[in-house]
């Protein structure tokens, strides 16, 4: 009986695993793509381009790229691994890159294929590129495989730069909310080097808007609660220049009355550490009207940013998901009709928590 | 006890002291003379090899009185307490095959004298060499069954220590103690062993580690149900905890139970310094077992299936170390897992000098050699010498072994199905550590069933204030 059951056992692992079609990837005996770019061809058809790092014995990175045009991305797959010795996988892929182009036309058809595939995380980065998508991955620099780059370029930029948290999750999720609209951030490149510059918003697939440099931290500030070691400076008056780093800002709503056409308040709170100050050692008073003018200044940028939003109907900021927990019966496109119509008010309350070390 | 075919026959035709000797004779080492007494002529008997001359030259021929008339007045003035009188042949048989000297009167076959004189020749008393501890005492068991109980009563000078002997083995007839404290231990478990060693029917015990095997709950587990000991200290510590201690004459290692498997990765040493130390030193050794049984087939079964895992920045140099290298991982982990078992095991057999030889071509010559030639990758070198190392900090010497034979089930998963296989064996192994009982009592106590007041000496150990009550689980029922 006890035998029996071993066997059976035994049987059972051995048989049914083989129903389970895994089939060993050994490390060093595929190629592990660690980006990829979609460039726009026509209506049905689009470039890919994809990174694989071949890593040399002497620590050396090189990094290898494969093109090939489809209509569907796993076709693709198909025409690069007909390139190569090694069969390519999706699986470490970090950063997926859309032309500007293609961002323009649908997105979301182009991310189906991501969020399809098993093998590919959740956290992936998507980015738009301003130009085409292919520059930033052939050039060769650096002795870094080129995925890890562009991935540690926009993590460092999300942890303490201008960039929103942003990734596949984030950006499906944005897009099938129904008060949401996505952003990504947007890669320029230059000279084969991409520069992030700033955030793609997205009209549903659609990309609409690129936000402007001055528009870049305000943005973040009202996305998330964030931190952020860049800084900005604001001009107090004549000759008088501050500017503040090390910003950490906690974004709510307040909204009284949902659904209609009352005001929505938003409350802004900022903490920073005051870097630059051009007039005397600044004193209590001096320090509070630092603090008033960064108020002023970031209400202004604020509100400016969201009355564009409102004019390109677009809500990367979620205000349509704050309105939707406070009511009852939601109704999408009430919803749209009404947000351009919105009066917003930002509340900014700023503090510098110090003021440097000097004597 | 069953009776031998030779002892039987013995007692069925009843010879007499005569004959006895007359078959002893045989053997050269027998020596038989007679010394005159008043009437009669005693025959004074031993083998020279077994008992201890000065006693017989020094306790026993001075003061016999030659001039008394019977056999019992002649022994009457010797300085020896362990004076025997028996009229059975076949005592006089097993008693001189003992050490025993016996005194008989020729031609009469109504009585014979034995004397204790057996030469105890027995190692000294000297330090503990598997589990040696810093701290603590320094004394090791001996081969010698009384001197170890002497070492063992020492440090539990009380009554109710009480110390049970029985005879195994055809050809051996060793004597195999078993210890208990009265009214702490479970008197049901003392029963069990008793039971279970005087029901074995096996001709020779060699060493303790016979009587472990034989009545363990579970003889086909690769897990050990009781723990080997050479330290006196940690036998009289455990004795208090309820626990049963049986020592082989022969032996210099003990065994107790009923043992869970938390006991097998605490070391005596854990008593003697600060509880700190202690629970950090049991954690880490904890993990180093989960360690060493899960990295080489965790590394076979992410670079066989699941690169995926591999965070970014890692793949480089995995990569690199496998890189040429043209054998699967499996392959690859296996012949080096076999290495270190081949290393293992000639240092083993090897003399000391000779076994550091070993391990220095081993490790360094072979090592490098075999990375360097491309055979295996760097990266599984460390992982199988880190696991083959952490193997090597449980305390208890099986359990070691256990660890190191388990490893291989799981590697040959990981390679067929990847991280589930690796799950799916360690269910396996979960499963059957929870069928496992050592004396009718579960092996994974405390950790399940779960009893909270043993846990504060598992796992971790607790300050010994906190440790005064007994653990739960060796409660008399």
């Amino acid at each position: 009986m006890r035998i029996k059951m071993i066997l059976l056992t035994s049987m059972m692992t051995l048989f049914l695993s083989s129903c389970m079609n895994i089939e060993p990837t050994v490390l060093n005996e595929i190629n592990i793509a660690t980006a990829i770019s979609y460039d726009y061809i026509d209506k049905d058809h689009f470039t890919s381009t994809a990174v694989t790092p071949y890593y040399l014995p002497d620590k050396r990175v090189n990094n290898v790229t494969f093109t090939a045009t489809s209509s569907l991305s796993k076709d693709v797959r198909q025409r690069m691994n007909q390139q190569t010795d090694k069969p390519i996988f999706s699986g470490k892929i970090e950063v997926v890159l859309y032309s500007k182009e293609l961002a323009k036309h649908d997105l979301i058809r182009m991310t189906d294929t991501l969020i399809r595939d098993p093998s590919i995380g959740n956290t992936v980065y998507l980015a738009v590129v301003d130009g085409k998508a292919q520059d930033v991955l052939i050039k060769q620099f650096g002795n870094v495989d080129k995925g890890t780059y562009l991935s540690n370029a926009i993590e460092h930029n999300i942890q303490s730069g201008i960039l929103p948290k942003t990734n596949l999750h984030l950006f499906s999720y944005a897009h099938n909310s129904e008060g949401m609209d996505p952003f990504l951030p947007i890669i320029k490149p230059k000279n084969g080097n991409p520069i992030i510059t700033g955030v793609a918003l997205f009209d549903q697939g659609k990309f609409v808007y690129q936000t402007k440099d001055h528009e870049n931290i305000i943005f973040k500030m009202l996305v998330e609660t964030s931190s952020n070691k860049e800084g900005f400076s604001a001009k107090l008056g004549e000759n008088l220049f501050a500017s503040v780093y090390n910003i950490s800002s906690k974004v709510s709503y307040n909204i009284p009355e949902p659904m209609t056409n009352s005001p929505i308040m938003i409350n802004l709170k900022v903490e920073a550490v005051l870097r630059e100050f051009t007039g005397e050692q600044p004193d209590k008073k001096v320090i509070r009207t630092i603090e008033k003018k960064m108020e002023k200044e970031l209400k202004q940028r604020a509100e400016k940013l969201i009355v564009k939003l409102q004019k390109l109907e677009v809500d990367p900021l979620g205000v349509g998901e704050q309105v939707r927990t406070r009511t009852r019966s939601w109704n999408k496109d009430e919803w749209k009709s009404l947000y351009p119509t919105i009066p917003f008010q930002v509340n900014v309350n700023f503090e510098i928590l110090e003021s440097g070390a000097v004597e | 006890m069953k009776k031998f075919p030779f002892e039987k026959s013995n007692q069925s035709q009843t010879p007499h002291f005569d004959e006895v000797l007359q078959q002893l004779k045989e053997s050269k080492d027998f020596t038989c003379f007679t010394v005159g007494i008043k009437h009669d002529t005693l025959c004074i008997s031993y083998f020279n090899t077994l008992i201890d001359t000065n006693i017989l030259h020094r306790d026993l021929l001075p003061y016999l009185n030659k001039s008394s008339s019977t056999l019992y007045d002649a022994v009457q003035a010797l300085p020896i307490e362990n004076l025997l009188f028996t009229q059975k042949p076949a005592d006089v048989q097993n008693h001189l095959l003992i050490g025993y000297i016996s005194i008989t009167v020729e031609g009469n076959n109504d009585q014979a004298v034995l004397v204790k004189a057996d030469s105890q020749l027995s190692r000294t008393v000297s330090l503990p060499e598997v589990e040696f501890s810093v701290i603590g005492p320094k004394e090791s068991l001996v081969e010698s069954l009384d001197t170890n109980l002497h070492l063992i009563r020492k440090r539990l000078p009380i009554q109710e220590l009480k110390v049970e002997v029985l005879t195994v083995g055809k050809l051996s007839k060793s004597r195999v103690a078993l210890l208990h404290i009265d009214g702490i231990c479970n008197q049901k478990n003392v029963s069990t062993v008793i039971q279970r060693i005087s029901n074995l029917d096996v001709k020779q015990i060699i060493d303790s580690s016979y009587i472990a095997q034989m009545i363990a709950d579970k003889k086909n587990s690769p897990f050990p149900q009781f723990i080997d000991t050479e330290r006196p200290d940690r036998l009289a510590a455990v004795l208090g905890e309820g626990k049963l201690v049986i020592l082989v004459d022969g032996a210099p290692h003990g065994l107790l139970g009923p043992a869970t498997l938390v006991e097998f990765f605490t070391a005596s040493e854990d008593y003697f310094i600060n509880w700190t130390m202690a629970s950090f030193f049991r954690l880490v050794r904890f993990f180093a077992v989960l360690f060493s049984i899960l990295i080489t087939p965790i590394y076979v079964a992410i670079l066989t299936y699941h690169y995926e895992l591999l965070p970014k920045n890692l793949i480089n140099t995995l990569v690199i170390s496998r890189s040429g290298i043209p054998f699967p991982p499996i392959l690859e982990a296996l012949v080096l897992e076999l290495v270190i078992e081949l290393l293992r095991e000639a240092g083993a057999r090897l003399p000391t000098k000779v076994g550091q030889t070993i391990g220095i071509v081993g490790g360094i010559v072979i090592g490098t050699a075999s990375v360097e030639a491309g055979l295996t990758s760097n990266v599984l070198l460390i992982i199988v010498a880190l696991s083959a190392l952490a193997s090597f900090t449980t305390p208890v010497y099986q359990m070691g072994n256990t660890i190191r034979l388990i490893r291989f089930p799981f590697l040959f998963m990981a390679y067929y199905i990847g991280i589930l296989g690796v799950a799916i064996s360690f269910c396996f192994m979960l499963i059957h550590l929870l069928r496992i009982t050592t004396l009718g009592r579960p092996y994974l106590e405390p950790l399940y069933p779960p009893k909270l007041e043993s846990l504060k000496d598992s796992l971790i150990r607790l300050p010994l204030t906190y440790l005064s009550k007994r653990p739960a689980s060796k409660h008399e029922e």
